[in-house]
């Protein structure tokens, strides 16, 4: 019999993701009232250029990947509810980003630089990867057992995507480990940056993104 | 051992595909021909090697200030087209995409890529670029190379009138050049001009006085258009037409009323010469005196000059005419060369790191996928290959924000691997034969690795369409990297990998079906 605590143990997963989502929020907040803005941008090597285009870029990218995945389940009688969920996780992910710069801007003076921008757009990248991978899977996968219920689907999908999601993640961890380890003051804290955001990632296109669907 | 035709034509190109890859990726100097198939970078600046962002290779960096006093301010929108000059300066001086960036209401910086002569790199950035086409008198205007050249829009300073200074001036007139260039070869002129005569450059200096001791005064010629008067000025390698041979040329397309104004001037003043001044330095004239014909009104453009620039001019000069005058004077302030931001060590580390990390998704595969997994790594290879290639031939800055970009890729490309092997593994268990595992695998997992690629490409064109409308190299390249980075997954995961693993199940299904081990069961 196969396990169903994925699903059904789906509002712990959601407190777990809240409180992320709080803490980073609380972070930025923080930030905000003692050094009066909510990220530590570094002028000297952003240029005002990136920053602007960094504003347009992640905006953009989310409402593509929110039409693209309502477009590709256009078929399914809840199309928009997958590009809903896929948004969700995007938002999701770009804030514990934010907040983890805006934490450590605090405690570390980690500045928001060019190559923070880089790797939030990175990380909105792989949140379009996953969530489009996924969504696929779980329609094929409902296409193929019709009599089944939904969660049973979905729990199945999630069981086939975890190697592959696990194991990507994996060689990313082998390359950004040992940059976070030698890469020194500027490189250091964009390898961390990134991991952070990949675990966040994984974590919330396994647990928030397909338990969001069943709402 | 069967293999139909249609497998055999996918190899044959896909072999010669990465033939061509491998080659490009090659640290060699590749030959012109090789070079010249990159048709869309721009012919002078094209090859096909490996460029560095200013974080990962060593740059010029120029603070330059606006050159007007404290209590001015610029007019709104000027910095914006000075850095827009600015770029497109940088970018022709030395082929690769600059940083400008605006560091206060005053000031600009400017990051160029490579190691260069400095003081050309200030001078061209700060020079005015003003363009002016003057009258340059009845004989070929040789004299105008080189020296200082005064126009009516510049004139010379006025001597400073003293008590005793009843000193005559006699000007020195058009024809008697001090020829301090000779053009190459035949002067005979372009096509293109017919000019007319007004250029008497010396009347509005006339002599006032006479008296013992004489004192000449600079000639000053007389401008007929400026640089707002033009659409486009450039300067062109090779001769404008067989009949002349000059190692380059510029070329002109003046605006309706630039070239009415240019008509005029041949029509009242026929037989005269006309010359291009840059920044008052002659740089061309027209290969043959002007005739009175409305040549510039009913033609268009573009109109070609004989040159007068030597050539360790060329560049600058070309730099500058390409991207317009200055909307507002700039001085330079500082010039320093500097050395990559993340330090050689840090470069070096981080690119033993990505290596071991790719290295151990190879074993991975293998360890987990076995023979397909083989399969899997060589198409990654190929598609590492892929993304070096592209970084060559488009080309692309390799800098951190690009190898993030190609980081992503990374992750797409191999989860759409993962995807056909994991598929195929399902089928394989579910007792298929191996060559119906292998064509249903290919079969199921095409779409999502459709999908995944398309949804990331749309990204990644919209990152690069931001970068470069807001002209934010960082943001642009690793776009661009993105890009590449789908391209040559999609290119391994559709086409590289379905080929092998068809052709492995082809060519040695019994024996890899008494192996069942090979295939990871």
């Amino acid at each position: 019999m196969i396990n169903l605590r994925l699903i059904e143990n789906r509002r712990w997963y959601f407190l777990a993701s809240g409180i992320l989502v709080v803490l980073a929020a609380a972070a930025l907040i923080v930030s905000a009232i003692l050094t009066g803005l909510p990220l530590q941008i570094d002028t000297n090597t952003t240029p005002r250029e990136v920053l602007t285009a960094a504003g347009f870029a992640l905006p953009i990218s989310a409402a593509i990947t929110l039409f693209f995945v309502w477009w590709s389940s256009r078929d399914a009688a809840d199309a928009f509810r997958y590009g809903a969920c896929a948004i969700t996780v995007i938002a999701h992910n770009l804030l514990v980003l934010l907040g983890f710069n805006a934490l450590m801007g605090l405690v570390a003076g980690w500045p928001a630089d060019t190559l923070f921008f880089a790797a939030t757009l990175a990380i909105v990248g792989l949140s379009t990867i996953d969530a489009v991978a996924s969504f696929e899977r779980i329609r094929g996968n409902a296409a193929k057992r019709r009599q089944k219920g939904r969660d049973l689907v979905l729990h199945r999908s999630v069981l086939e995507l975890l190697v592959p999601t696990l194991v990507t993640r994996l060689c990313l961890l082998f390359i950004l480990i040992p940059i976070a380890i030698v890469g020194g003051p500027v490189v250091a804290p964009f390898a961390i940056t990134l991991l952070v955001g990949l675990i966040a990632e994984t974590y919330a296109s396994i647990f928030v993104a397909v338990p969001l669907l069943t709402i | 051992m069967t293999m139909t035709r249609e497998n055999i034509a996918r190899l044959i190109a896909t072999v010669v595909v990465v033939a061509a890859v491998v080659f490009v990726s090659l640290d060699i100097d590749h030959p012109k021909w090789a070079v010249d198939l990159a048709f869309w970078q721009p012919e002078r600046e094209r090859d096909i090697t490996i460029k560095y962002g200013s974080d990962l290779g060593p740059n010029v960096q120029v603070l330059l200030a606006l050159d007007v006093p404290e209590d001015e301010s610029p007019l709104p929108g000027a910095m914006e087209q000075v850095q827009a000059v600015l770029r497109g300066r940088a970018k022709s001086l030395t082929g690769a995409d600059p940083t400008v960036q605006v560091v206060d209401d005053r000031h600009i910086l400017v990051t160029v890529l490579g190691v260069l002569d400095t003081d050309v790199l200030s001078s061209t950035l700060q020079a005015e670029g003003m363009v002016e086409i003057v009258d340059a008198g009845s004989a070929p205007p040789y004299d105008l190379a080189g020296g200082h050249i005064y126009t009516s829009l510049n004139p010379p300073p006025m001597p400073e009138p003293t008590p005793e200074s009843t000193a005559p001036i006699t000007p020195t007139t058009a024809t008697t050049a001090t020829a301090p260039l000779t053009p190459t070869e035949s002067v005979s002129p372009t096509d293109t001009v017919s000019p007319t005569d007004v250029v008497s450059p010396t009347d509005e200096t006339a002599p006032v006085a006479e008296t013992e001791t004489p004192v000449d005064i600079p000639q000053v010629y007389q401008t007929i258009v400026t640089s707002y008067d033009l659409n486009a000025i450039e300067l062109r390698d090779g001769s404008p037409n067989s009949q002349v041979n000059v190692p380059y040329h510029v070329a002109i397309w003046p605006t309706d009323q630039g070239a009415q104004a240019l008509d005029a001037h041949a029509m009242a003043a026929p037989g005269q010469y006309l010359g291009v001044v840059l920044d008052k330095q002659g740089i061309a004239y027209n290969g043959l005196p002007q005739t009175p014909q409305l040549l510039f009104t009913t033609s268009g453009g573009p109109f070609a000059f004989l040159p007068l620039v030597v050539e360790s001019e060329v560049d600058a000069v070309r730099a500058v005419l390409g991207s317009g005058p200055l909307p507002v004077p700039l001085k330079v302030v500082s010039v320093e060369s500097v050395e990559p931001a993340l330090g050689k060590e840090t470069i070096q580390s981080a690119g033993i790191a990505s290596i071991i990390g790719m290295a151990a998704a190879l074993v991975l595969l293998l360890a987990h996928y076995r023979f397909p997994g083989l399969l899997a790594g060589l198409s990654l290879v190929v598609f590492g290959f892929t993304c070096f290639a592209l970084c060559k031939v488009i080309p692309l800055a390799i800098s951190m924000p690009s190898l993030t970009g190609f980081g992503v890729a990374i992750l797409l490309a191999l989860r759409a691997q993962l995807a056909i092997l994991e598929r195929l593994r399902e089928e394989i268990r579910a007792h298929r034969p191996l060559k119906r595992a292998v064509q249903y695998s290919l079969d199921r997992a095409q779409p999502a690795i459709v999908r995944t690629h398309l949804a990331l490409l749309l990204v990644a064109i919209a990152v690069s369409a931001v970068g470069l409308a807001s002209t934010a190299l960082p943001i642009l390249w690793m776009g661009t990297a993105l890009i590449a980075g789908a391209c040559a997954s999609g290119l391994a995961a559709l086409v590289i990998t379905p080929l092998l693993v068809s052709l492995a199940s082809n060519v040695s299904q019994n024996w890899l079906d008494e192996r069942g081990w090979l295939l990871g069961i």
